[in-house]
């Protein structure tokens, strides 16, 4: 089921959460609302989940394959919704917290005893836990509980499902063992998902697509691989992983940033305006020297050999921290000690004149 | 959500010391201020003959004032457990200026002297009074009747519904209601099947104490009720009436049936809670 939601805003107070966001999530599809807290994510999940009120444009909707939802309740909407901290019902054991949904349907339409049962096994078996059946929410780990809940929301066959931070509470290796699963998972059932997260590398490992959200409103949305190396605005870029930041301006068509000179082909038309260079670490480049050379000159000030890639840290132009990675067969060929005088260039890099991008 | 971890295993001393000296100190403490003047009561009551004992107790004008303050104590402690959530709920679910003031205004009952609010009670309720006058033509006498007498008894047991009951409500998350509501469950079965189970052992333990509270009170409940023989008196009065006559052994005899049957009573709402709280008890 296709989820799509038309210009629909939201404040609290003063606070504008969402200001006329829309958004396409395809059938079948595993999508991340990705962002810094306060962009207005999970405003936006709980409002297409139906558990927020908000406001809507003339032109607004919210459509579940093409249906109008805005104005049903949450509970007739069919969605699963996971929440961050689980929310189970405590004094409910595995086994009634998965088929509360079920069991609370009005008579016509209640499965049967039987029917329960075994739609409850088939979930239990899902969520590798069906041993655990009689136990109550205080006696799982947060990882098992939040199994429990994933089941709970899709007892209901829901339309779609929603999570919210669903990896949230859990300490880093659960959290990774989890996700994986829960993409595995989303191969094998296939419910239209949107997960919010506010960790960029959770999203590029599970998402199909990422929307990127900032301030209430949406700044991409793409492909892992898309958001990642066409990032649409300098904060995209940032948000998804390391950048180096260089502030310049435009002179003669060019982007000059101290040493560093950009040049776009075809040339910039707005001289005067201030750019902002964004590089990643593993696209500079550290040189001995470089003669005649765009680049920047600084001196290291700290390599770190550890972990899979060789992080080093430079000290350019007044002092500002630049951060370069490469791999160890790189560095072994290049080695450079803390002191040295280096140059770097970039070998691939981002320039962001106000509006205009390249 | 606190993780509540499985049971685990403490070797580290509390800040208290020792099981033994609280246990000492409990049973001695106990014995000091409970124990010893209610075996002192049951001593009274055994070394008087059995059959005044009895014949006093089983007088129609006794049982009268059994079934009234049974009967009024119960009704006052149910009504409270009902409105008393709902106040409850109020102050924990919403903020809204004037909050604070009304929190402490649930507290009002704990500190006013009990025959203050006693006449207070009977004048507004009296007929002519500010709520009695409106009540009178509709043929409902409050004041000097069994149902003034729930009235005050309602009065003075609402802070202890509204006071156990409040942690028990903030403790509980209002996700888990979204999550009821997102599962398809309607307001009553997200009330019934969700929040009743998780706030029943503090609503028990909220009715079982208005209920003893009322079941003892004295002050605010004679000025409103009347005191008519068979009609509107409560045990407590009753043993103060003995006591008057110098009948001591009526008095006690009075004294130790309340005092048992409050005990029977206690105990068995007690098991009832020890019963619903069974089932999340490790959660602490």
């Amino acid at each position: 089921m296709s989820i799509e939601v038309r210009n629909v805003s939201k404040s609290f107070g003063d606070f504008l959460a969402l200001d006329g966001v829309s958004l396409h999530v395809p059938d079948g599809e595993l999508v991340a609302l990705l962002g810094p807290s306060g962009s207005g994510k999970t405003t936006l999940l709980r409002i297409i989940a139906g558990l927020e009120a908000f406001d809507l444009a003339d032109d607004g909707a919210i459509l579940f394959d093409g249906q109008d939802v805005a104005r049903q309740a949450v509970g007739r909407r069919r969605v699963g919704f996971v929440f961050q901290h689980y929310a189970l019902f405590r004094h409910m054991t595995v086994f009634e917290n998965i088929a509360f949904g079920l069991r609370v349907r009005p008579k016509p339409s209640r499965p049967t005893k039987a029917e329960i049962n075994a739609r409850v096994r088939e979930l239990l078996r899902l969520i590798q836990l069906e041993t655990l059946e009689r136990r109550y929410p205080w006696q799982l780990s947060g990882g098992q509980r939040q199994r429990v809940a994933l089941a709970r929301a899709l007892a209901i066959q829901p339309k779609v499902l929603l999570l919210d931070e669903p990896f949230g509470a859990l300490d880093a290796k659960v959290r990774q063992g989890l996700r994986r699963w829960l993409r595995r998972l989303h191969d094998e059932i296939h419910v239209t998902s949107l997960f919010v997260t506010h960790d960029q590398e959770e999203a590029l490992e599970v998402a199909d697509r990422i929307v990127v959200m900032n301030q209430g409103r949406i700044e991409q949305v793409g492909t892992p691989n898309e958001v990642f190396h066409q990032p649409a605005s300098a904060f995209v870029m940032d948000f998804l992983g390391n950048v180096n930041l260089f502030h310049g301006r435009v002179e003669a068509g060019r982007a000059v940033f101290g040493s560093m000179v950009i040049e776009p082909p075809g040339g910039l038309q707005i001289d005067g305006e201030s750019a902002r260079l964004l590089i990643r670490p593993h696209d500079l480049e550290i040189q001995p020297d470089g003669e005649g050379r765009s680049g920047l000159r600084g001196h290291v000030t700290r390599v770190q050999l550890a972990g899979p890639i060789v992080k080093i840290e430079l000290a350019g132009e007044n002092n500002q921290p630049i951060y370069v990675e490469m791999s160890h067969e790189r560095y072994r060929q290049h080695p450079c000690t803390v002191g040295e005088k280096v140059f770097v260039t970039p070998r691939d890099s981002r320039l962001f004149v106000e509006d205009y991008t390249i | 959500m606190p993780a509540p971890t499985a049971k685990t295993f403490r070797k580290r001393r509390g800040v208290i010391p020792g099981f033994g000296l609280t246990l000492g100190y409990t049973i001695l403490y106990l014995s000091l201020v409970v124990l010893v003047p209610l075996s002192a009561l049951f001593l009274k009551t055994a070394a008087a003959p059995w059959a005044h004992a009895w014949e006093t107790i089983a007088s129609p004008r006794v049982l009268a004032s059994f079934r009234l303050s049974l009967a009024a104590s119960l009704a006052a402690a149910a009504i409270n457990a009902f409105f008393g959530l709902g106040v409850a709920w109020m102050l924990v679910r919403y903020s809204f200026p004037g909050k604070r003031v009304i929190d402490a205004v649930v507290d009002l009952p704990f500190a006013l002297p009990t025959a203050v609010s006693g006449i207070a009670l009977t004048t507004v309720y009296a007929p002519g009074g500010w709520i009695g006058r409106w009540l009178e033509p509709l043929g409902i006498k409050a004041a000097f009747s069994p149902l003034g007498v729930t009235i005050a008894l309602v009065f003075i047991g609402l802070p202890f519904v509204v006071r156990t009951l409040q942690p028990a409500l903030e403790d509980l998350d209002p996700e888990v209601e979204e999550a009821a509501a997102s599962l398809g469950a309607g307001r009553w079965q997200t009330f019934r099947c969700v929040i009743l189970p998780a706030i029943l052992p503090a609503l028990l333990t909220g009715f079982a104490l208005a209920f003893a509270r009322a079941l003892g009170e004295y002050g605010s409940v004679v000025f409103i009720a009347g005191n008519m023989p068979m009609k509107t008196e409560i045990v407590p009065l009753l043993i103060l009436v003995k006591l008057e006559q110098y009948d001591y052994a009526g008095a006690t005899a009075i004294a130790s049936a309340m005092l048992v049957l409050s005990f029977l009573l206690l105990f068995l709402i007690n098991a009832v809670q020890w019963w619903s709280a069974r089932r999340h008890a490790a959660e602490g």
